[in-house]
C-alpha cells in the first residue's frame, strides 16, 4: 500500500493543456474515484500514475519516490483498462499468470497464485478458456485477477464497468468495493458514472476540463457543492440551478414562479449581492408534493407548465417549465414525487404546482459559479423565525382551493 | 415455361468459369500426354464436325508421366526448383522479419519522417517494376559484385516486396488495441515482449497474407532472375520453363509439367496458410 500526491502536475500537448496544476493526496488504503464528463482530464491523470502518458509540469510522488521518471513496470501498480485488454491468444490461466511469468516466477508458484486469485472471483472452471469464450462479466473478472495477482500497492481502475449491462455493473460494482475491503489496497477508479463514484470512493475528485471541481468524500460533495459544476454533477437527476433576484438587503430571493426569504445562513452573503442576482440551486428530492414531506418547515411553491413525467416505479420525476413575464420563466425544474401522487399525461402542458424546502437551497456567485459563504447558524431557530406559519397558511390555502 | 431463377445468370458464370478452366485443363492435357507437342489430334483435309472438335478438346490420346519423369531425371529441372525454394524462402523470411519490425515502429511510435517514410514506400509501389531493372543491375552486379548470387536476388525481391509488406502490416498493427500493449507494460513486458509475445501472435492472419506474398512474388517471377541468374545452373524454376520453350526449342511438354509442378508449392502454401487468413483473431481481447 502506497500514498499518491500530485504537486502541482500539469499535463500539455503540445499547446493544448489537458491538467493544469493538479494538486491533490490519496492517502494509503484509500479508494478514490475520479469523475467528470468526457475529456475533464481524468483517464490522463490515471494514466500519467500509471506511467502510460508523461508528465509536463509538477512532481508525482508514489509511496516518498519521485515518480515522474520511473517506468511503470517500476511503480508496483496494477491496472484495469475499460475494454479489458485481455491478451485474446492466451487462457485466461496465462492471461493471470502473464505478469508473473515476465517476472521469472517459478510456472508451479504461478500456477498456485493464479488457482488463488481465480476461485474468489468464480474463474476456476473457466482457466483453460480463451477470452473470445467469455462473457463480459467474465472477462472483466479475469482482468481483475489479472490485477490483483501481481499483489501491487495501488490499484488503477479506467471505467472498467463502462462495457457492461446494468445488472452486471451492480454486481462488479460490489464486487470491486468488496475486493477493496478485503485487501485495502490504495485504488484510484475513473469513471464518468456519478453514481459509481458515490457508492464506491472514499472519496471523490471531481474534474472539470483539467481542473480539480471538488475532492472530498461522496456526502461532502453532495451536501455542500463548492460550485455549480459539481451540484450539477452529483446527483441524478442534477441539481435545478437558477438565477434569482435579490433584494430587501439580502433577505429576499425573487424567481418568476416563487419569492423566497433568504435563510439567515446565507444573509450575510447575500447582501452583497443585493439589487442584483445570485443562482440559487435546489435539489429534485427537495422539491415535491407538500403533503409528502411533513419535515418541511419552511416550504414554498412554485407554479409551472407540465412538461413531462418520468415515472421510475419507486419515485416519478417532473419537469416544469416556470412561466410568466418576469426574469427566470423558462427556467426548467425538476422534482421527485411519489409516483401514487403522479400527474396523469391528461395534465401535460396544464400548470402544476410543487414546493420545496427552502432549508435545502444552495446559493452561488454568478460570476464566478462558486458556493457562497455560510455562517454557522442555528438554521432550525433561524427558520422558525423567518415564516412559522408558512406552512399551516399553506394547507389552508390548498384547502381552500379544494386540493 | 418458366426458367429457373436465376437461370441467365448460371449460365453466364458457368461460361466464365469454364473459360478460366479451359487453357489450365491444356496444360494439364500437354503435361500428362508424355509428349511435346502443342496439339493432338491430326485434321485430315476434308474434317468433319468430331475432328474439329477432338482438334479444341484438352484430352491427349494416352495418358502419361513421362513428362515428369524426364523433368527430374534427363533436365536440370530439380536443381532449377531448389534455387527458387532458397531464393523463395530466404526473401519470405527476411521480407516479412524487416516488413512487420518496421510496420511495427511505423504503427506505434511516433518519430520524424514518419509520414514521409510510410509515402515513400507507397510511391516506389507506383512505378512499373521493369522501371527499376538497370538500376538494380547496376547496384546489385557492378557495385554489390553479387550478380549470379542467391543473395542478389534475395535482396532484390526483399527490397521490391518490403514496401507492400510494410503498408499491410501496419495496417494490421493499427487495428491492434493499444491497450493490450498497455496492459502488457503495466504487468512489465519489455518493448520485445510486447512485440514478440503479444503483437505478433496477433498479427497472425496478416503475417500469413504477408509471408505469402513475399513468397509468390519470389517463387513466380521471371524477368529480374533472367537478368541476375546468367549461369544455367542458378536458374530458378520460372526461368528455367522458359528455357524448354524458348529460342530454338519446344518442349511445351517439359513446359506444361513443369508449370504445374511450380504452381503445387503456392497452392499448398495457400491451403495451408488459408486458417491463419481469418480475420476476428482479436475478437474477445476488447468489447467489440
Amino acid at each position: 500500500m502506497k500514498s499518491i500526491e500530485f504537486k502541482n502536475v500539469s499535463k500539455r500537448y503540445e499547446d493544448v493543456s489537458v491538467i493544469e496544476d493538479l494538486n491533490m493526496t490519496i492517502e494509503q488504503g484509500e479508494f478514490v474515484v475520479l469523475v467528470g464528463p468526457s475529456g475533464c482530464g481524468k483517464s490522463t491523470t490515471l494514466r500519467m500514475i500509471a506511467g502510460l502518458e508523461s508528465i509536463t509540469d509538477g512532481d508525482l510522488m508514489i509511496g516518498d519516490v519521485r515518480a515522474n521518471d520511473l517506468a511503470p513496470k517500476d511503480r508496483d501498480l496494477a491496472m484495469v483498462f475499460q475494454s479489458y485488454a485481455l491478451y485474446p491468444h492466451m487462457t485466461v490461466r496465462e492471461n493471470i499468470g502473464f505478469g508473473l511469468k515476465i517476472r521469472k516466477m517459478p510456472q508451479a508458484e504461478i500456477d498456485k497464485k493464479v488457482e488463488e486469485v481465480a476461485e474468489p472471483l468464480g474463474l476456476s472452471q473457466l482457466l483453460e478458456r480463451k477470452p473470445k469464450a467469455l462473457s463480459g462479466g467474465q472477462r472483466q473478472r479475469v482482468a481483475l485477477g489479472r490485477a490483483i495477482v501481481r499483489n501491487p500497492s495501488v490499484f488503477l481502475f479506467d471505467e472498467p464497468l463502462s462495457n457492461l449491462d446494468a445488472e452486471l455493473r451492480v454486481q462488479m460494482r460490489a464486487e470491486i468495493s468488496k475486493l477493496h475491503r478485503q485487501l485495502k489496497t490504495t485504488s484510484i477508479y475513473v469513471t464518468h458514472d456519478q453514481i459509481e463514484a458515490m457508492t464506491m470512493g472514499d472519496k471523490i475528485a471531481v474534474l472539470n476540463k483539467g481542473h480539480i471541481m471538488q475532492f472530498g468524500s461522496p456526502m461532502e460533495l453532495y451536501n455542500f457543492p463548492k460550485n455549480t459544476f459539481v451540484a450539477g454533477f452529483i446527483g441524478t437527476p442534477p441539481m435545478n440551478l437558477m438565477k434569482v433576484k435579490v433584494s430587501d438587503h439580502g433577505k429576499t430571493l425573487t424567481h418568476a414562479s416563487f419569492q423566497i426569504k433568504t435563510p439567515s445562513r446565507w444573509r450575510e452573503a447575500t447582501e452583497k449581492f443585493d439589487g442584483g442576482e445570485v443562482i440559487l440551486g435546489i435539489r429534485p428530492e427537495k422539491i415535491g408534493l407538500l403533503h409528502e414531506h411533513d419535515d418541511w418547515d419552511v416550504p414554498a411553491h412554485i407554479f409551472g407548465k407540465l412538461e413531462m413525467v418520468e415515472t421510475l416505479g419507486h419515485e416519478a420525476i417532473v419537469h416544469l417549465i416556470c412561466d410568466g413575464n418576469k426574469p427566470g420563466s423558462g427556467d426548467k425544474i425538476l422534482a421527485k414525487i411519489k409516483p401514487k401522487n403522479s400527474p396523469t399525461m391528461g395534465l401535460l402542458g396544464e400548470h402544476y404546482e410543487v414546493t420545496f424546502d427552502t432549508r435545502a437551497i444552495h446559493l452561488f456567485d454568478p460570476n464566478t459559479e462558486h458556493r457562497l459563504p455560510e455562517s454557522r447558524f442555528d438554521s432550525q431557530t433561524s427558520q422558525e423565525q423567518e415564516s412559522p406559519t408558512a406552512k399551516q397558511n399553506y394547507v389552508l390555502s390548498l384547502e381552500s382551493q379544494g386540493n | 415455361m418458366r426458367l429457373p431463377k436465376h437461370f441467365g445468370l448460371h449460365v453466364g458464370l458457368t461460361s466464365f468459369c469454364l473459360l478460366t478452366i479451359y487453357p489450365i485443363l491444356w496444360v494439364f492435357s500437354i503435361a500428362f500426354s508424355g509428349e511435346q507437342n502443342i496439339s493432338f489430334a491430326n485434321i485430315p483435309a476434308d474434317p468433319t464436325a468430331w475432328d474439329r472438335l477432338r482438334a479444341i478438346l484438352p484430352w491427349p490420346e494416352q495418358i502419361s508421366i513421362q513428362n515428369f519423369v524426364d523433368l527430374f531425371t534427363q533436365q536440370p529441372f530439380f536443381d532449377w526448383l531448389l534455387n527458387s525454394v532458397i531464393v523463395a524462402a530466404m526473401t519470405t523470411i527476411l521480407g516479412v522479419f524487416l516488413a512487420c519490425t518496421s510496420a511495427y515502429a511505423f504503427s506505434r511510435f511516433r518519430f520524424p519522417g514518419r509520414r514521409t517514410g510510410m509515402m515513400m514506400f507507397l510511391v516506389s509501389q507506383m512505378f512499373p517494376g521493369t522501371l527499376m531493372l538497370i538500376p538494380l543491375y547496376i547496384i546489385v552486379t557492378k557495385w554489390l559484385g553479387l550478380g549470379n548470387s542467391y543473395f542478389g536476388l534475395i535482396l532484390v525481391y526483399a527490397t521490391t516486396a518490403i514496401p507492400f509488406c510494410v503498408w499491410m502490416m501496419k495496417g494490421y498493427f493499427d487495428t491492434i488495441p493499444k491497450e493490450i500493449e498497455e496492459s502488457a507494460i503495466m504487468d512489465g513486458a519489455s518493448s520485445a515482449t510486447i512485440f514478440w509475445k503479444i503483437v505478433l501472435p496477433l498479427a497472425r492472419p496478416a503475417l500469413a497474407i504477408t509471408a505469402l506474398f513475399s513468397f509468390m512474388t519470389s517463387w513466380n517471377e521471371f524477368i529480374l532472375a533472367s537478368l541476375f541468374m546468367e549461369d544455367e545452373a542458378m536458374y530458378t524454376a520460372p526461368v528455367g520453363l522458359k528455357f524448354f520453350v524458348g529460342g530454338f526449342s519446344s518442349q511445351w511438354g517439359y513446359f506444361a509439367a513443369g508449370a504445374i509442378i511450380v504452381s503445387l508449392p503456392v497452392v499448398l502454401l495457400f491451403l495451408y496458410l488459408q486458417k491463419y487468413l481469418i480475420s476476428g483473431l482479436t475478437a474477445g481481447s476488447v468489447k467489440g
